[in-house]
């Protein structure tokens, strides 16, 4: 007998993902998912973020990794409050992972959350966590076609984020080529070049920053 | 990896769906996933066979559809379902207008249980 049934496979992290949206939106916090290939900067570009913005926002970061807090150090180190989730093997973060973390976290004290997921372009981007926006970011020591590889990550991400182009004269990277394959499959979100060693840039991802926030606590 | 997670969840939901018809035992789980869902099915049918071997699920078998890619053309409103691009940029013209940018996604994010085959005592 067949019994037809249609449930959403990810209906459980879903829930929860919607959950922890309610309050994050209750908070009035602005949470970013980062999702990179390994290497890519994800942890510069928050530390780098975290000190310069450190006047005018009150962040906090939730890090994912496999295995270590090395990550949770090196931002914690510039003053801003991490909590480490390890996944012991596990490639991505779900929604019951960064609720969990959340009982280290006061929301009500923060304006901007970053969940920096576990370095893989692939399943993060199918966990909601209840973010607002993802954020892909990429750097020019990898491949400029990864838009092309990774569809999806970049489909979804309102800002892509194209990261070391102080490397750009000793790399084969094409800017253009990755920028315009990024622009075909997602024709609005942000395409923002930065080098987190020489500061290049950042300005354009702070502004982002701003208006995202702005945007959020608009409603 | 993440196939495993999404086996567990599977199993979770058939498990529920059988609580709620005592001694039934199911035979066949129906999944359909679009085109963008990133699911491999030869890691999927392994995590799920890994996670019955020695249940009263073992043997089950799962049956995948994959539904295609489908776009809505941001120029002429036209939907059609391009030829999944393996190599190449992700362009996908519209067949109507040609336009190649900006289409909304009608479907291909699907991940879902559709349907199950049970047997009552």
């Amino acid at each position: 007998m067949e019994i037809p049934v249609i449930r959403n496979l990810l209906e459980a992290n879903e829930r929860e993902a919607n959950t922890l949206r309610t309050r994050f939106a209750q908070a009035g916090v602005l949470v970013l998912n980062l999702i990179s290939s390994p290497g890519s900067g994800k942890t510069s570009l928050l530390e780098r973020t975290l000190t310069d913005l450190k006047a005018r926002y009150r962040m906090a970061v939730i890090e994912g990794d496999c295995m270590t807090d090395n990550d949770a150090r090196r931002v914690a180190a510039t003053g801003a409050a991490a909590v480490q989730i390890n996944t012991d093997g596990g490639c991505h973060l779900n929604s019951a992972m960064v609720g969990q973390a959340l009982a280290h976290l006061d929301l009500n004290a923060l304006d901007i959350l970053f969940v920096e997921n576990v370095g893989n372009m692939v399943c993060p981007v199918e966990f909601d966590v209840g973010e607002d926006a993802k954020v892909a970011i990429l750097s020019v020591t990898e491949g400029d076609d990864k838009p092309e590889k990774y569809p999806r990550l970049f489909q979804e991400a309102k800002a892509a984020v194209i990261n070391k182009i102080d490397l750009l004269p000793y790399v084969d990277f094409d800017v253009a080529k990755a920028s315009a394959q990024a622009r075909a499959l997602n024709a609005t979100a942000a395409i923002l070049q930065v080098s987190c060693r020489s500061g290049e840039g950042l300005d354009s991802w702070y502004a982002w920053l701003d208006a995202a926030l702005a945007a959020k606590r608009k409603g | 990896m993440h196939e495993m997670s999404i086996a567990q969840s599977l199993l979770a939901l058939v498990e529920q769906e059988l609580q709620l018809r005592p001694g039934s035992r199911c035979t066949v789980i129906r999944v359909t996933h679009g085109a963008l869902a990133n699911l491999v099915p030869e890691a999927f049918e392994l995590a799920v066979e890994a996670l019955t071997i020695g249940g009263p699920m073992q043997g089950v078998r799962l049956e995948l559809r994959l539904l295609p890619l489908r776009l809505k053309c941001r120029a002429c409103g036209h939907e059609f379902e391009p030829e999944q691009k393996r190599l190449g940029p992700p362009l996908y013209p519209c067949p109507q207008c040609d336009e190649e940018l900006g289409h909304t996604l009608v479907q291909g994010k699907e991940l879902f249980l559709e349907s199950l085959e049970i047997e009552t005592d």
